[in-house]
Order: structure tokens, then C-alpha cells, then sequence
């Protein structure tokens, strides 16, 4: 478990990163928190030559609220996210104590999450359910990409070669609207065995409008688009729980592992968005 | 035979909560690893392992590998022209001939094939990359199932089939109640597990004077002193085996692995240091795996569900098998464990041990324990909902009561003393209450159910060596030397893997000596310095270390008092040792201190008592006489020095929605006989529960059908801190009459219990879906398997 030789270098501004690698091509990766990477590095699953250290880019460290939302740098650290107040943005702040323990918290980036892409990472799904902002940064200047296009399978993103993720907008929510974020892992700090977000927003106790996201049980977070009719106009009572869970169930195409079969993931997706709906309800 | 080991006064530390020995260091960072060794001109050393699970090996190219700036050696099975294979003693099984790399062929994923060392780990694992193996690939045998077939692939093949041992006892006078009254048929199963210790295996090799010095991480420096001598060319004089601190060896570090082997042949011939630090994804499949069990009983039941007879099949996964010593003793031991502690003369036991292409598997705490005890006690349970009568009941109508003891069980062991009702009645009681308060707490809430079940449970402790390699048996030794200075210093083969064993070492000579405990210097697990015992297995070491260091300190105290009458003049019998000085009983001046005595017998020997041998210092070695070695024709054996006794209750609630099972209350009721360390046996216990644990809920090894390992480290879900139940222990103590003291081992106890009492309580959570518990982990998703869907 020790990784093959890398050259590494640390620049302090964007452009020089952007330039290290428009330099080396696909042989350079950013490095952010390092709480995926050097792992991945060390497995000799990932072979990069050259690593990029975007942490001393004082660009991707700023975090602040503008009219659009959250508008949060690349580096900021997950804990720094947790600790912080991200008011308008609850289901954030409700998320990110699942990541992890507070240790990978402390040096993970809420952009290396979201470029990591893992499918079972809270920030994606979270990003997904606000419908978020990504802007990649390039030497030809910068694109927004919207998080439902940004996603492109398991540990797969849509970033362009040579492409940095600078920052994420995370839209606020008025404070009428009701979020809920679940997920099932085996102990403490694992990565979800499946996952649920959810906002919500009620007009005389009927669902305006719901934005309904699963993870962990497909290669990105999926927005849970049949759940999301099943309450649409209704009042959440039981009727409306079970269409929902059996809608979710039923439109998610989970994957196998050693901790749960198809099934099984399809019944937790039923059971946590059963549970969220509950949450929210007035 | 208890009285010839006594503390020899009023004991000042047994019992006591004396603070184990190596906390400041380890709490502060200085305890010294392994891996915290580098001598200068260490050279270290990667393994080339194979991908595949079963094949044969057509060519290994290293050329590419030894290019490489930085490599020093590449080497393959070819290379070790003076090394013989593994021995094996036992004459009752098939061999397997275990080389320390894969000749001809690989039996498992993991299976090391080429070495190659560098002046880094880092430069050794860019060769080793580069290292080209070519197989042929053969079809791999993934289960026991698979293995117990007769056109089943065999891994070995020279044998006649995968049955490396298959032992099937006349089973005639079971049969014969069998086929005379109502029998019920279960099969059970428990996963394959790990012990997973925090610091993974090590071992750095150095040649000193011409003589081999291992450091390493095996939990007995004598016995890997010998085996090394079996495998190298070497004498046995020539090697000496050090182990320093040891980050938890749990069994697992029981086995003289092909990496300690290698760096040692590799340091003889380079002529310099080289160390073999495991990293965790090797862990996973070079380090020992264990249990992976199945047990088939039949039972003759009696109207009110009692047990009249068992007819039991015990069938043990070893995956390749390839691992000294052998690892098909937890069999043996489940088999030995069938009865529990109740009253069931006639019960038969084959005992069959297959191989697999899986990781080998070996020694891990509870060692075939807790397969019988899941076995049985769920057996139990479902008679118990079978023949409609109360579980707590039928246990009591079976358990063995004080007045039945001392009792030998159908398997031949001794149960000398113990508090079997006494124990499982007060976990009921707690047991009992707890479970009222959790069905009260959710009652009304939809998505919970609670049950509680109990599992109440023997447990041989101090066991014979002989099981396991047909070889050693079960002595210890300790040598004890009062200096001219009046300080101690005692040496035993004793190990510490950070269970607390030199505490204990100090506390008992202290004790025994009538010395200050801070006056007693430890030295374990250096072969050069400690007289020849058997280390760290099977709870043994307390009873029969302990043992020795008694007899060593009863020599020692004897020529003690002759001394001191004789300086002072007063009868011998009349004298007391305490706190490092020896006056008459009842008066403590005059008195003459321990550093007068010691003077006395090692420098003015001319103030000794005439004739007297100069010299204050004893070495003794004690195995206990009612330890049985071998089986009589019947199969019978007393294996272990000293059954200890526990009863378990877990009260938990299942989440109908998920499947997960949350313990709200575990409570255990323990008896492991003469307390020597109280808090030392209640982190055992936790220790021991974490495990248990451990292997019920979350930890598994998965393999696919290839062979292929499917458990990387992020997936064995180990329990961390917020895993774990607040436990309630609660304490009995029936001493042996048979051991020193009355000492029986605590090491296991809380391993055994967890899976029979998770399983036992689910069932009753459960109980409207008449789930079938049969098998362990008990994860999630097997959970809300039994759970109908109609409620999402
Ligand atoms: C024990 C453990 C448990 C964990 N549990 C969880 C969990 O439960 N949930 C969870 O979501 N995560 C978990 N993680 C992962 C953690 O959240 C990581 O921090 C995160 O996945 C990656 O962030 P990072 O800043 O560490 O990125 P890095 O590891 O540095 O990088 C990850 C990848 O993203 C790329 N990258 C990083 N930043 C950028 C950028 N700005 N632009 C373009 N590409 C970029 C890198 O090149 C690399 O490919 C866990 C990690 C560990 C070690």
C-alpha cells in the first residue's frame, strides 16, 4: 500500500494550477483533501504522475452567501461547511455529519467530493436535490454545469481534461420549505448502504412541490422523478407515504454488494423516504 | 494439589486493581513495534501474491523486477533450495506440505509466490508490480459445501479428496436413542471471520555474531524459535526470537507465517536487516481468517423438549490450510463444546475439516467455542418453540446444578466447579427486566420490535497445545532471581500481546515473594532470556504461568526463610515475608530485609547457613496434571486445565424498515474462577463481547465464486467505540480445586456468547414472522429478509 512515484507541486493561484495541468495532461490530478485520492494512490488505483495541490489557491477557499445562494469554493473543508452557518441551505448542514468521521471531514473538500463523484457521497446527492451550480474552471475561462448534468457514472464526472471544479452554488431555500436527510449506513461514518434527501414545499398541508433524491443505490444520486408525482398536490398522509415509497422502489435500478442485494436497497430507499416524508410533513 | 501454589502470605496486589504496566507507555506513544524497529542497513521487503485462487504456476519472470534501481533480490520458491516445507506432527490428518512460497501451485488469492527485497518498501512494491507470473487456471473450490463433494476439485493431489481431517466416531448407541423417540434436525452455519488486530504481523530479521535475531509479532518466542529451526537451515541455539510490543495478536498471530521465514532467510544470506511490515490489504488475505463452521445436529428429544441424545456433524472451512500450525483444532473444539453445560450423556461428534482456495484459515479468540454455543443454544431455543414449552425452562431441566459437580461431559471434560444455574439465573433475572422496560419504551412505535435471548455457555480454557500441532502440549516455565540488591527479576515464557500479562506476572511474584510489586523486574518473550514455555493461547496463561511462577516462587521463599533464620535466629516456621522484609510472625522488629537475604546468598556467601548453595533464584516449570493430550479410544479428552463459565442476555430492538439490530442492553455473568485483575478481566470481557460482536452484526469474509476475496478492509465492518452496548457484567467466582489458585482463563468468554444471544433474542423480536436464524452475520439485509414486505 505505498503509491508509485508522483511529482507534486503546490501552486497558489488558479491559473498556475490550470496551467500544471494543461502541462501534463492526463498524467496530472488535482489533489484536494486527499481523503479519496491517497487512497486510491496507494491502492495503485489511480496512477497520476503528477499531483496538483489545489490547497493553497486562496480562490477555493472562500465561502459566502450572494442572491443566487451558497456560493462555496472548491477546497472548503466539509467541516468547515458543518461548523459554519449555511442558513437557507438546512439540507446541507444536515448532511454533512454523515460524511465520514469528523477526522476525513477536517481535510475533505466539498469539491473533491462532488469531482469524486462517488455514488454514494452525501454532497452529490445534496447538490442533485438543490439542484446546484457546478463552475469549472479552464485556461479558457469558466462553465457552469448544472448538478443534474454533472454527474456521468460511478467515480465519473463531466469536467473537461484539465478542468478544475472552483466552486458550487448551493440555491437557499425560503424557510417554509422542509428538508430531510436520511441514510442507512452499517456503523458510524460508513458510506451509505442507501441514502434519501428530500425539500418540500406545503401549501394548507398539500406538497407544492418536492425535490426527492436517492443515492447509494446507482452509479450517481438519482431524483426519485415517480415519488416525486406520488406526492405532488397531496396531503403526506399514509396513502401517500406508501405511493411515494412504492414509486421510489420501484424506479431505482440498485446494484449489488456485500451489504445488500437489489431488494434489499429498494427496501431501505422505501423505508428512509417513508421516514423523510414523515419528517417533513406538517 | 491446589495448596502446593500458594501466595505464601497475605496477598497485597491479587485481587487488587494494580494498573497494568505498559499504560504510560502506550498511552504516551513509546511503546516500541515492529515497525517502529530500523536498524541501519535495513532493507525491507514486498510479497508477489497471487491474483487468482487456484492454478498452477508455468512461469515467473523477475528479470524486469531486479533491474530496478534499488532491488536487491528477487526470489522465488526455486531459490529456497535449503529450506524444508512446514512440518506436520499430526499423524491423523492429510498434509499439505506448506511451503513458504506457493511451489508448482497457488491454493488461494493471496498465496505468496515471489519476494523481493529493496532498500525500501516503497522501490519493493514498484518491482513487485513488474514481477510476471504465468497460471494455468484451474477450477476453485469455494465453500465447504463444494469441498465435502466427492468430484470436488481438490487442492491437493496427492490426497483422495479435500478432507484434510475426517474423523467419524462409532455412532451406534446415539443412533440407537435416535431411532427410539421424537428427533429434530438443524443446521447452522457461522461466517468467516478475523481477528483483525490493530497492529498488523511483523517481523524484521537481523544476523548478530553469526546468529539469527527475529523480531517479530508471534505470540511465542520458543515455540517460533523451534519452527524456524524445522524450516531453516539452522540450529536452534543459533536463533533467537524476540517479540516487543505486539499490538494484539487475538490468535491470529498464533501461526509462524511464510514472511517470518523469509525475511529470516533473507537477512542470512544478505547479511543485513530485513523487515516485513504486513499492510492492511495483505491483512486481509495473507493474515489467518477463522470460524466458517457448519454444524448439522440431531436430536432425540424428550416430551418436555429435554435433550436425550445428539448425533452432531461439525464441518470446518480451513480455506487452503496452508499454515503452521494447522488450523483444524476449533473443530476439534466445537466438537468438544456440543453439550454446553447441561446434562447430556450421549452425544456423538464427527468432525470433518476441508480445504477451500480461500485464505487459510487459523487461531482466533473463542476458537470453535462460539460455533457450538450458537449452535446449541439456538438448538435450544427452537426446540423450546417446537415442543411449546418455555426456553428458560428447558434450559433450566438440562443445566448442570451445583450438587452435579464435579461433571464429565459426553466429550470427556472436567468440569471441576463452576456456576452454571447460579449465573444463567441472574442474567435472566437482569435479562428479564430490561427486556419489560425495552417493550414498554417502544410499544408504540410501528417500526420496532424487541426481543431478549440467552445464551449461557462452558468454555475450556489452558488448553493442550497437542490439538493444534500434534507437537507441544501445555507446560509453562518461569524462573525467578532475587539480586544482591533485593530486586526480582522474572522471566517467563509467558507473552504480552497488550492483554495485561506482564501485569499479571508481577503481581503473582510479588505476592508470592512478599516483595514490593515495583521490585520486580518482567522479562517475556525473549527466547535468550526466558526459559522454554508455550507464549499467548487459549486463556492459559494466568492459570498456567501462574502456576509456575508459584512453584518458582515457593523455592525461591523457602531458601528465603531458611536464610533469614538463620541470620536472625529464630525458627523458620515462625517467619513472615512482607513488604520485602522477613520478621517473626506478629512482630516486625528485628527484621531482616530482602537485600540482606540476597546479599547474603549471592556475595557474603560466607554468612549463609552452613552447607547452604549460594544463590537465590529458582526456575519451574508447571503442566497441569489433569490436562489430557491425546484421546481415549473413545474419543474422550480433558483438553484444557480449567472450564470457565458465562451466561449472556442481549435485549435488542430490529427496525422493521432497515433490518438492523440495535443492542439496548447487554449483560453478561462471568466466571473465570480466582479474579487476579479485576479491571484486566473486565477489558477482556469487553474485549472479548467487541468481537463477538463483531462476528454476529457486521463482520464478513466474502468470497465470489472464483475465489476471488470480495472484503476489503473498508468493508469488514469492525465495531468501533459507538458500535458498542453499555455491558453490565456481573461477577461470580467458583474456583477450580484443580488449578493454581483456582485461576480459570478469562481471554475468550465474551467472544463465545454474542452470536447464540443476538440470534436467540432476534428470534423472539422477530417471533410473528417465524424467521428462520440459522446462520450468522445477522446483517441488515439478512435481517429484513425475514421481515414480510406488506409495510414500507
Ligand atoms: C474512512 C473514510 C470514510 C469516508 N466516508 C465518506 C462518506 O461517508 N461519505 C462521503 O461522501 N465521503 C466519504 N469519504 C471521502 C471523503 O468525503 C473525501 O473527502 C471526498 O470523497 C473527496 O474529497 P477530497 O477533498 O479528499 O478530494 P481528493 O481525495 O483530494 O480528490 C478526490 C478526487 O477528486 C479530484 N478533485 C478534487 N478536487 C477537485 C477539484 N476542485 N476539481 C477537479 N477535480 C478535483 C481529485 O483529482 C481526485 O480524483 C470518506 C473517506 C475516508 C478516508
Amino acid at each position: 500500500m505505498k503509491p508509485p512515484p508522483f511529482a507534486y507541486c503546490r501552486p497558489h493561484s488558479l491559473d498556475e494550477a490550470l496551467e500544471f495541468l494543461a502541462e501534463h495532461g492526463d498524467e496530472a490530478r488535482p489533489l484536494a483533501g486527499g481523503q479519496s485520492l491517497v487512497p486510491m494512490l496507494n491502492h495503485r488505483l489511480a496512477r497520476p504522475t503528477v499531483l496538483v495541490d489545489i490547497g493553497a489557491i486562496g480562490d477555493l477557499q472562500r465561502m459566502d452567501r450572494n442572491e443566487s445562494g451558497w456560493r462555496i469554493g472548491a477546497t472548503v473543508t466539509q467541516r468547515r461547511v458543518e461548523r459554519e452557518s449555511t442558513e437557507g441551505c438546512d439540507l446541507l448542514r444536515l448532511a454533512m455529519p454523515f460524511i465520514g468521521h469528523r477526522q476525513i471531514r477536517a481535510r475533505g473538500t466539498v469539491g473533491g467530493s462532488i469531482a469524486h463523484a462517488d455514488p454514494a457521497a452525501e454532497l452529490p446527492a445534496v447538490a442533485l436535490t438543490l439542484d446546484a451550480t457546478m463552475v469549472a474552471a479552464g485556461l479558457d475561462g469558466q462553465r457552469e454545469i448544472p448538478a443534474a448534468e454533472f454527474f456521468a457514472g460511478p467515480y465519473m464526472n463531466s469536467l473537461e481534461e484539465g478542468e478544475i471544479l472552483s466552486h458550487v452554488t448551493f440555491p437557499t431555500v425560503p424557510p417554509t420549505t422542509r428538508c430531510s436527510f436520511r441514510e442507512f449506513a452499517r456503523r458510524k461514518g460508513d458510506f451509505a448502504v442507501a441514502g434519501v434527501a428530500a425539500t418540500v414545499d406545503f401549501e394548507d398541508g398539500s406538497v407544492t412541490a418536492a425535490s426527492l433524491t436517492a443515492f447509494a443505490v446507482g452509479s450517481n444520486p438519482v431524483r426519485l422523478t415517480g415519488a416525486e408525482a406520488a406526492v405532488a398536490g397531496r396531503h403526506l398522509d399514509e396513502a401517500a407515504l406508501i405511493d411515494s415509497a412504492e414509486a421510489a422502489a420501484a424506479e431505482i435500478e440498485p446494484w449489488d454488494d456485500i451489504h445488500g442485494s437489489p431488494q434489499y436497497r429498494r427496501q431501505l430507499v422505501a423505508a428512509l423516504l417513508r421516514r423523510a416524508l414523515q419528517e417533513v410533513a406538517p | 494439589m491446589a495448596d502446593t501454589f500458594e501466595l505464601g502470605g497475605r496477598p497485597v496486589y491479587t485481587g487488587a486493581h494494580v494498573t497494568r504496566r505498559q499504560d504510560d507507555a502506550l498511552l504516551s506513544g513509546q511503546g516500541t513495534y515492529v515497525a517502529d524497529l530500523r536498524p541501519g542497513g535495513m532493507a525491507e521487503m514486498a510479497v508477489v501474491r497471487s491474483p487468482i485462487a487456484h492454478g498452477r504456476i508455468t512461469a515467473i519472470r523477475t528479470a524486469a523486477a531486479a533491474a530496478v534501481d534499488g532491488v536487491i533480490e528477487v526470489i522465488t520458491a526455486a531459490d529456497l533450495t535449503d529450506v524444508a516445507p512446514y512440518p506436520n506432527f499430526a499423524a491423523y490428518t492429510q498434509t499439505p506440505g506448506t511451503f513458504p512460497l506457493a511451489q508448482d501451485k497457488v491454493r488461494y488469492a493471496g498465496s505468496p509466490v515471489a519476494v523481493v527485497l529493496a532498500e525500501n518498501r516503497y522501490i519493493a512494491e514498484d518491482a513487485a508490480e513488474l514481477v510476471e507470473v504465468d497460471y494455468t487456471e484451474l477450477p476453485a473450490v469455494t465453500s465447504l459445501e463444494a469441498a465435502l463433494e466427492p468430484d470436488s476439485p481438490r487442492l491437493f493431489e496427492d490426497w483422495t479428496n479435500n478432507r484434510l481431517l475426517d474423523l467419524q466416531p462409532d455412532d451406534s448407541e446415539v443412533a440407537a436413542i435416535l431411532a427410539g423417540n421424537r428427533v429434530l434436525r438443524r443446521r447452522y452455519k457461522m461466517g468467516r471471520h478475523t481477528a483483525m488486530p490493530m497492529e498488523t504481523r511483523a517481523a524484521l530479521a537481523e544476523v548478530h555474531n553469526g546468529r539469527l535475531h527475529l523480531w517479530c509479532t508471534n505470540q511465542h518466542a520458543h515455540i517460533a524459535r523451534t519452527t524456524l529451526s524445522y524450516v531453516l537451515p539452522l540450529a536452534e541455539r543459533d536463533i533467537r526470537v524476540v517479540i516487543p510490543y505486539v499490538g494484539g495478536g487475538f490468535g491470529l498471530k498464533q501461526h509462524l507465517y511464510p514472511e517470518d521465514v523469509l525475511v529470516s532467510w533473507l537477512a542470512l544470506r544478505h547479511r543485513r536487516p530485513v523487515r516485513f511490515v504486513e499492510d492492511r490489504a495483505e491483512h486481509m488475505i495473507a493474515a489467518a481468517h477463522a470460524r466458517d463452521h457448519m454444524i448439522d445436529i440431531e436430536a432425540a428429544i424428550a416430551d418436555d423438549g429435554r435433550i436425550l441424545a445428539m448425533r452432531v456433524q461439525v464441518v470446518q472451512d480451513l480455506g487452503s490450510a496452508e499454515i503452521f500450525p494447522g488450523a483444524w483444532c476449533p473443530a476439534l473444539t466445537t466438537a468438544a463444546h456440543m453439550t454446553g453445560p447441561y446434562d447430556i450423556r450421549d452425544c456423538v461428534v464427527s468432525v470433518a475439516a476441508v480445504t477451500t482456495n480461500k485464505t487459510p484459515g487459523g487461531s482466533y479468540r473463542g476458537f470453535g467455542v462460539p460455533e457450538a454455543v450458537f449452535a446449541l443454544e439456538r438448538f435450544i431455543d427452537e426446540i423450546a418453540a417446537e415442543v411449546g414449552v418455555d426456553r428458560l425452562d428447558l434450559r433450566r431441566s438440562m443445566l448442570l446444578q451445583p450438587a452435579d459437580l464435579p461433571y464429565t461431559t459426553a466429550s470427556g471434560a472436567l468440569l471441576d466447579s463452576g456456576s452454571f444455574a447460579e449465573s444463567f439465573e441472574r442474567v435472566v433475572e437482569m435479562g428479564e427486566d430490561a427486556y419489560r422496560q425495552a417493550g414498554a419504551h417502544y410499544r408504540s412505535d410501528p417500526d420496532s420490535r424487541v426481543g431478549v435471548g440467552y445464551a449461557v455457555l462452558f468454555e475450556g480454557v489452558s488448553p493442550t497445545h497437542h490439538g493444534a500441532s500434534a507437537h507441544w502440549m501445555g507446560h509453562e516455565s518461569c524462573t525467578i532471581e532475587v539480586q544482591p540488591d533485593g530486586g526480582v527479576r522474572v522471566a517467563s515464557g509467558v507473552t504480552d500481546q497488550g492483554q495485561g500479562t506482564t501485569t499479571f506476572v508481577a503481581t503473582l511474584t510479588a505476592d508470592a515473594l512478599g516483595v514490593p510489586i515495583e521490585t520486580v523486574r518482567v522479562e517475556l518473550a525473549d527466547s535468550d532470556a526466558t526459559p522454554y514455555g508455550l507464549g499467548a493461547f487459549g486463556s492459559r496463561q494466568a492459570v498456567i504461568g501462574g502456576g509456575a511462577i508459584l512453584l518458582a516462587a515457593a523455592d525461591v521463599r523457602g531458601k528465603v526463610k531458611k536464610i533469614a533464620a538463620h541470620m536472625l535466629e529464630a525458627p523458620e516456621d515462625d517467619l513472615v515475608i512482607e513488604a520485602g522484609r522477613v520478621h517473626v510472625a506478629g512482630s516486625p522488629v528485628p527484621a531482616v530485609t530482602m537485600a540482606e537475604i540476597a546479599t547474603t546468598a549471592v556475595i557474603r556467601t560466607i554468612d549463609l547457613p552452613p552447607g547452604m548453595e549460594p544463590g537465590l533464584e529458582a526456575t519451574a516449570r508447571y503442566e497441569p496434571e489433569l490436562m489430557e493430550h491425546t484421546p481415549d479410544e473413545k474419543g474422550r479428552i480433558n483438553a484444557n486445565a480449567a472450564y470457565a463459565n458465562a451466561a449472556h442476555a442481549a435485549v435488542i430492538r430490529v427496525d422493521l424498515g432497515t433490518g438492523e439490530i440495535e443492542i439496548l442492553d447487554y449483560i453478561l455473568a462471568h466466571d473465570c474462577g480466582r479474579v487476579i485483575n479485576p479491571p484486566i478481566v473486565d477489558g477482556q470481557i469487553w474485549g472479548g463481547i467487541a468481537q463477538g460482536l463483531g462476528g454476529t452484526l457486521y463482520e464478513d469474509l466474502c468470497f465470489n465464486d472464483l475465489g476471488q476475496p470480495q472484503t476489503a478492509f473498508m468493508d469488514y465492518l469492525v465495531p468501533s467505540a459507538v458500535e458498542m452496548p453499555d455491558v453490565v457484567i456481573e461477577h461470580f467466582e467458583s474456583p477450580s480445586p484443580n488449578t493454581p489458585l483456582g485461576m480459570k482463563g478469562v481471554g475468550e468468554g465474551g467472544t463465545v456468547g454474542p452470536a447464540a444471544a443476538i440470534g436467540n433474542a432476534l428470534a423472539q423480536a422477530l417471533a410473528e414472522f417465524s424467521p428462520q436464524i440459522h446462520e450468522t452475520p445477522l446483517s441488515p439485509a439478512v435481517v429484513r429478509a425475514m421481515i414480510p414486505d406488506q409495510r414500507t
